[in-house]
């Protein structure tokens, strides 16, 4: 009785400061332009990529993320998945990247269109789109995502 | 000094009325270019209503005000992925602190060219901010705060901190062992801190408000954040010191004189996902003299259900050996310590989303701060205040 009573506080602290994360089913697709030759990316890659802590692919050709715009389902769940973070809590990082001069988080695009037109016109472009989305007729790939070592 | 203050009706009304339209002229047009080119647009306005329970102080009156905001807006040009240049220009009004007969109506609060190497280091030329401490560098980000106000002690109008430099500043972050970063700033140059003083009169028979600027030359400072494998948790140290001349202590014939000054900042800062603590100590002491003030906060936020949080604050400032008479005047005439400044404050937001805050706080001031008296820190008494202060902050 004890000790579940101790498990059981135990999991709710984590869960109370945000550690204990419970990872959602992906809904979304990453998406790279066609010249790029990478095939798979961590989670963790992703994140520092999303977050412009990550500014050049390995040949040295800058990284040119895009975002979802505002509150959507799918940011939501790609922000969820890969920053372990609600959308909000990113959109206070780059508040506080903006308005220190540091830095501006990457353009923000409406719709899975918008983000695969973006991406076929830039060669260091990556994304996410809706896994329903087909890229038929765009010249990008999806590149699968990997659990981190 | 983006806005003509000439009263003379003529050549100033003129440059006034130009300058007016060129800045509105280049934020339309901006507008239109940042569609087009690497130009990136933001901005952030906070607007409160603060209102006292007798005393003035912060520029709060006791029949309240709505002359309480800040406002910015920042425009930002990405040459290429290396080099990019930011001005910021600012509105700020604190009521009727002192302080503001130091402000114009549109200030450039900070405007720099920085250079990127590589993924990790930067290096910034211009007018920077001051990376200093957990809140200096956002300050008046009211969407970042949790209360309108930041802690008096360390970052007062006022209170010995400037938020820009005039000069150079390096930043570096060095990946450590285990998932142990270590982010080092650098910075240098020169810099003014904003003074106040109330006074009584006794040929006039009122008091007297001053309010100058102390110039600040050689300074040099280094923060330094080391950021822990627990994402959230960090701990910070400043160090800096400069020379300091004119304003109003640091006259010649000041209470202090001109004279070097060294100050220290330990900060710790938890932020998680539901709640956070943080704390910072600061000691600021002069070359030639014992006098020193010591500073200090302890702030926690707890998140009760996802638009509503729930924030508390200490704060403290106090003075050691004290000089009971002007240091310039009477050389170790007799030094005394005393608490300076104490306020307790309660907090409540509501957070439509990261974008949008209302807040409503309550504060109770304990000390030498209130405008409306003539104070001694050597042998006068504290004043006590309660002042609200209700606020929306929104950003884009």
């Amino acid at each position: 009785m004890q000790k579940r009573l101790l498990k059981t506080s135990v999991i709710l602290f984590l869960f109370t400061i945000g550690i204990a994360e419970v990872r959602p089913e992906e809904h979304y697709s990453i998406v790279v332009n066609a010249a790029n030759p990478i095939l798979t990316m961590s989670r963790q890659d992703l994140a520092n990529i999303f977050l412009k802590k990550v500014r050049k692919w390995q040949n040295n050709d800058p990284i040119d993320p895009v975002d979802q715009s505002g509150y959507t389902a799918i940011r939501e769940n790609i922000t969820n998945d890969i920053f372990g973070r609600r959308v909000s809590a990113i959109k206070a990082y780059w508040q506080k990247q903006i308005f220190t001069g540091r830095d501006v988080p990457p353009p923000e695009k409406i719709n899975d269109l918008e983000v695969l037109r973006y991406i076929e016109e830039r060669s260091g472009a990556i994304g996410y789109i809706s896994i329903a989305t087909s890229i038929e007729g765009f010249r990008v790939k999806v590149i699968k995502v990997v659990d981190d070592e | 000094m983006l806005l003509s203050r000439s009263r003379s009706r003529g050549g100033g009304q003129v440059i006034k009325r130009a300058a007016y339209f060129s800045f509105v002229l280049f934020i339309l047009l901006s507008g239109w270019i940042q569609g087009q080119s690497k130009l990136n647009i933001h901005g952030y306005l906070t607007q409160a209503y603060a209102v006292t329970d007798g005393n003035k102080i912060f520029g709060i009156p006791s029949c309240g005000t709505m002359d309480y905001r800040t406002l910015a807006l920042q425009f930002r040009y990405d040459a290429n992925p290396v080099n990019t240049m930011v001005i910021q220009f600012s509105h700020e009004r604190i009521g009727t602190c002192p302080i503001m007969a130091l402000k114009q109506d549109v200030e450039v609060d900070w405007a720099f060219f920085e250079h990127r190497f590589g993924d990790a280091t930067s290096v910034k030329i211009g007018k920077i901010q001051i990376p200093l401490g957990i809140y200096n560098e956002i300050r008046d980000v009211g969407v970042l705060l949790p209360f309108y106000r930041l802690p008096y002690s360390p970052y007062g109008e006022g209170n010995y901190i400037n938020e820009t430099v005039n000069g150079l500043a390096f930043s570096h972050t060095l990946e450590l062992l285990s998932d142990w970063e270590l982010e080092l700033n650098l910075y240098g140059g020169q810099w003014t801190w904003p003074e106040w003083y109330t006074f009584f009169n006794p040929f006039s028979g009122s008091l007297v408000t001053q309010a100058a600027e102390a110039n600040i030359e050689n300074g040099i400072g280094t923060q330094l954040w080391l950021n822990c494998p627990l994402e959230g948790l960090r701990f910070g140290l400043n160090g800096q010191r400069g020379h300091a001349s004119g304003g109003i202590l640091f006259q010649p014939d000041g209470w202090l004189g001109e004279r070097d000054f060294n100050s220290l900042i330990f900060s710790v800062d938890a932020t998680f996902h539901r709640f956070f603590v943080r704390s910072e100590y600061a000691r600021c002491a002069f070359s030639g003299i014992d006098f020193a003030i010591l500073l200090g906060y302890l702030q926690t936020g707890f998140n009760i259900t996802e638009h509503i949080a729930l924030n508390l604050q200490y704060e403290g400032a106090h003075g050691a050996n004290i000089p009971t008479t002007s240091v310039t005047a009477f050389s170790n005439w007799g030094t005394r310590d005393r608490e300076l400044n104490r306020d307790y404050s309660f907090g409540l937001n509501y957070n439509f989303n990261a974008e949008n805050i209302v807040r409503f706080e309550s504060h109770w001031n304990h000390g030498f701060l209130v405008e409306n008296k003539a104070v001694s820190l050597s042998t006068g008494f504290p004043s006590y205040t309660r002042y609200i202060i209700l606020s929306f902050s929104t950003c884009f």
